[in-house]
């Protein structure tokens, strides 16, 4: 039979020898080199998981010298840092130990019945379906993080009473509400006048059959104070409900510079029009009148004369200037209504 | 002058010094002109629903008058058939006017003011070819 050739460590909590030389063996039949540290009392347990954390498995009789119980159950789960426990316990023990897998053992077994394959399956199972349970509770936390920790507020509501299942610190913040406060709540409680409609129409309408959809809303804070928030929100199932999780995006401020930045253009746009239409009429009127004298062959006397010139050449220059200044308010404009 | 009937020419701007300009550089380059002097829109489509027997009559229309633009009184001017022919003035300096104009088949000028006498005579002169050509 090939063997077992990955290098596993194992800590072996049992003050009985016989008991230890046996389990070191069975081990030795299925794994090629199997790692055994063996302590007999809680004492060295506890120095040894505080030396050295690389323990793949602990085997832990369950009467020790100096601890037993469920006490020592406990202080060595604590100790293990999430390695797998394996309690060894003889058949008046059995009720008890049954109990242990409450606390936090993978498994237990009975050193009268056992086996090399049994051991061996036993020892596979505890390992791998801890590293299972490792990666998974892993994830929950990425992803719980990624929603508690989100710079955007963000909630989970009930797709059908519109209460506030979940919340995270940015939503608690921009809102107002105490998380505790926020459960006891609905997302109508944070609506603006109007908005209800615009949701209840999202949810139901045509928009259903799309599974992500962003939308303008105006929320309310605890304190009353108007937010233009973008919202993007996706169907997720919380605890077998059917939920929505929700970002919503402050852009109140961006809404603001946008609005103002309108205004400042309203008012180019006027004055563009009055740079073309309305300054130059007094200005021609004026050319007008300087040409007028001119075609009329009025005798003028020598400086008279070039008094009329410079009005001609400072009105020339005007010109020039206001249609200057026309063109680039018109070429603004222009692109701003394209 | 090769015209046997006096041209009739209408100045339609509601700025009085300006019509005070183009009438005296008017009647300075051509004495025989009938010149008449409008100040509102209105008053020159009253004028010409009056007096329909236009042949050899000439405009000259700001785009910006105070009742309506040269734009409105272009089209009351196209729903009548008046054969008036039309020179379009403007203080503006608004370049989409150029191409707007274009589009009137009785425009047959477009200037900005200032007026100097050369562009009076100017004006006079297309006049004067659309007569012959007729």
């Amino acid at each position: 039979m090939r063997k077992d050739s990955k290098t596993y460590n194992f800590l072996i909590i049992e003050d009985n020898l016989g008991d230890y030389v046996l389990i070191e063996e069975y081990l030795s039949e299925y794994i090629l080199d199997p790692h055994t540290t063996h302590v007999v009392t809680f004492d060295k347990a506890k120095e040894n998981l505080k030396d050295n954390g690389e323990f793949d498995l602990i085997f832990l009789d369950l009467s020790l010298p100096d601890h037993s119980g469920e006490d020592l159950i406990k202080d060595v789960i604590s100790l293990s840092k999430g390695i797998p426990v394996i309690a060894l316990t003889g058949f008046s023990d059995l009720e008890f130990s049954i109990r242990s897998l409450s606390l936090g053992i993978s498994d237990y077994l009975l050193k009268d019945e056992l086996t090399p394959p049994f051991l061996y399956k036993s020892v596979i199972y505890a390992i791998e379906r801890n590293r299972y349970i490792e990666d998974l509770q892993d994830s929950e936390k990425r992803y719980s993080e990624l929603f508690h920790l989100n710079p955007s507020p963000m909630w989970v509501y009930d797709e059908n009473s519109l209460a506030f299942l979940d919340v995270n610190e940015a939503a608690i913040n921009k809102y107002g509400y105490s998380e505790k406060e926020f459960k006891k709540m609905t997302v109508e409680d944070i609506l603006a006048k109007g908005q209800l409609q615009k949701l209840e129409e999202i949810n139901n309408g045509e928009n259903k059959k799309k599974v992500v959809y962003s939308n303008l809303f105006r929320h309310l804070t605890k304190s009353e104070k108007i937010l233009d928030v973008e919202i993007e929100s996706a169907p997720i199932l919380f605890n077998d409900r059917k939920a929505k999780m929700v970002v919503a995006n402050d852009i109140t401020d961006k809404i603001r510079h946008i609005q103002t930045i309108e205004q400042q253009n309203n008012t180019f746009k006027e004055i563009a029009w009055i740079q073309s239409h309305v300054v130059r009429a007094p200005l021609a009127r004026m050319m007008g009148l300087i040409n007028l004298l001119e075609s009329m062959d009025v005798d003028l006397s020598g400086e008279n004369k070039q008094i009329l010139e410079y009005i001609q050449k400072s009105a020339e220059e005007l010109d020039v200037i206001i249609r200057d200044i026309s063109k680039k308010s018109e070429n603004i404009v222009y692109a701003d209504e394209k | 002058m090769q015209t046997k009937n006096k041209l009739e020419l209408l100045l339609v701007d509601d700025d009085e010094v300006l019509l005070m300009i183009l009438h005296r550089m008017f009647l300075k380059a051509d004495p025989s002109l009938d010149i008449k002097r409008f100040e509102s829109g209105d008053r020159a489509l009253q004028y010409l629903s009056e007096n329909p027997n236009g042949d050899n009559r000439f405009m000259l229309v700001d785009i910006n008058l105070k009742d309506m633009t040269g734009w409105d009184f272009l089209s009351v001017i196209e729903e009548t058939n008046d054969p008036s022919k039309i020179i379009l003035i403007t203080s503006s300096v608004d370049s989409t006017n150029h191409g707007l104009a274009s589009r009137h088949p009785n425009v047959i000028h477009f200037f900005e003011k200032s007026i100097t006498f050369s562009i009076i005579k100017e004006i006079l002169e297309t006049i004067e070819e659309k007569i012959e050509k007729e």
